[in-house]
């Protein structure tokens, strides 16, 4: 009975599939947002975006954590920058408006980021302000 | 940062690979890397790169098989799954290889697959025809699973060589010739991914610069993604451009509304408008902000993308706001069409 056992046990873990991340970790999603930063310092914008993208899904991957809102707040004003850059004004306000759904408190320092930006923040508050959202 | 450069101009000869395998030739990919952020640009810059031509779909499938991988992709395509999956997507496809479009798959971690689901995928790409392309993404890590990945795929082993078309033909030593047809497996293996900052990441770019300059290939990762970029005829009088200051204004499109969901980024990426080819479209960026002049004309505060200009020199001027001011004279084309302050 137990060398069946065993056998058994050893015929699934030969069928089981390799070991891989079964949650990608916040540190794959700490490098990613560099890269991201990395590429907008270096002006590729759309690739910028294109990262974004799959970054936001990763961090869907991850799940809630409270770590996490911080990082998808900095990841939307990320994505933001790269919109506002290539002239999509309305989606990098969407971007900045999912970026204060998870970090309310979100404030960008002027003398450091654009004010076309900061202007953008303060706009898309002001949006979900009318919506009747609230922290 | 060089590291960073490096690590893109390896994505990009990759990806340019993978462009003429999945569109030219209409092959199927297997790409052998590590995993890591240069494979994660790939995978997020290749659907924009075949945008206008394939659909591209991103595929993380984790524990999926066979009706639940089917059903999955049909979602990635707008569609619901009902009935059955597989010949609802079978479906989808013939209809998108019918508007001359198709499918590209983009298998992400296809190493860790099980047999069955990377057997379900060679069934369903034979299915398909050329309405289905599948692109999966094996890490290095380990014994090579790569002939394993093609032998459960059924689909015959092509290598692409760093000489192009010439080198094409030659089999891998110890592994059976390529079939003949266009629906064999292209074996990518010069654009390999490594982690960023190796030396083989640095003799990469060496190559690869070199490559690039032979080939006369764009550098700049973010037009070749546009999927426009190659059609647009080039004028045929330069006489006839007009001044470069009087083109001082950007391009890409206000798209039309706030979306209440980020788009989703494995389907292709809103298209932008090309500058003709006399024409560079030019991207600035200071840090921390700064107020741009080209050639003495105020272009606005950074970040400033798609601007187009004129091939050939322009005065760039970056006004700071503590009043430093930086210029840099830069003569730009295909490949300097970023600049960065300071």
């Amino acid at each position: 009975m137990l060398v069946a056992l065993a056998w058994g046990v050893a015929a699934a873990g030969a069928e089981a599939e390799p070991a891989r991340e079964a949650v990608p970790s916040l540190e794959r999603v700490d490098r990613e947002l560099a890269e991201i930063a990395e590429l907008l310092d270096a002006a590729y914008f759309r690739t910028a975006l294109s990262v974004s993208g799959a970054t936001r899904e990763l961090l869907e991957e991850v799940g809630a954590q409270p770590a996490v809102e911080a990082r998808r707040a900095r990841l939307e004003v990320l994505a933001a920058t790269a919109e506002l850059a290539l002239g999509q004004r309305a989606r990098a306000r969407g971007s900045l408006e999912r970026a204060l759904r998870a970090e309310p408190a979100l404030t960008l320092d002027a003398s450091r980021v654009s004010p076309r930006l900061v202007e953008l923040l303060a706009e898309a508050r002001g949006r979900l302000g009318d919506t009747g959202w609230r922290p | 940062m060089s590291e960073s450069r490096a690590g893109l101009a390896a994505v990009e000869h990759t990806l340019v690979d993978l462009e003429r395998a999945l569109l030219r030739d209409a092959s199927h990919v297997v790409v052998t890397g590590r995993s890591g952020p240069e494979r994660s640009l790939l995978l997020s810059a290749l659907p924009a790169r075949l945008a206008g031509r394939a659909r591209a779909a991103v595929i993380g499938l984790r524990g999926a098989e066979g009706h639940v991988l089917d059903a999955r992709i049909l979602r990635r395509l707008g569609r619901e799954p009902g009935g059955d999956p597989q010949v609802r997507l079978l479906e989808q496809l013939r209809e998108l290889a019918a508007d001359g479009s198709a499918l590209a798959l983009l298998v992400e971690d296809a190493g860790s697959l099980s047999p069955a689901a990377v057997a379900h995928l060679g069934r369903l790409a034979a299915a398909a025809g050329p309405g289905l392309r599948l692109a999966l993404f094996v890490d290095e890590a380990g014994a090579d699973p790569v002939p394993q990945l093609v032998s459960r795929l059924g689909l015959g082993v092509q290598k692409i060589a760093a000489g192009g078309a010439a080198a094409r033909s030659a089999p891998r030593r110890g592994r059976p010739p390529p079939p003949a047809g266009p629906r064999a497996t292209v074996w990518v293996e010069r654009g390999r991914l490594e982690p960023r900052g190796r030396p083989a990441v640095k003799a990469l770019l060496g190559a690869g610069l070199l490559l690039l300059a032979l080939l006369a290939l764009p550098e700049r990762l973010e037009e070749r993604a546009r999927p426009d970029s190659r059609r647009v005829a080039e004028p045929a009088r330069q006489a006839s451009l007009p001044p470069p200051a009087a083109a001082a204004a950007p391009v890409a499109p206000e798209p039309p509304a706030v979306a209440a969901a980020p788009p989703a980024p494995a389907i292709a990426a809103e298209p932008a408008p090309s500058p003709p080819l006399s024409r560079v479209s030019v991207n600035l960026n200071a840090r921390p902000w700064a107020r741009i002049e080209v050639d003495g004309r105020e272009l606005g505060i950074t970040p400033l993308g798609g601007i187009p200009l004129a091939r050939g020199p322009h005065l760039f001027r970056a006004r700071f706001a503590d009043g430093r001011v930086l210029e840099r004279r830069v003569t730009v084309d295909a490949r300097h069409n970023r600049i960065t302050f300071p």
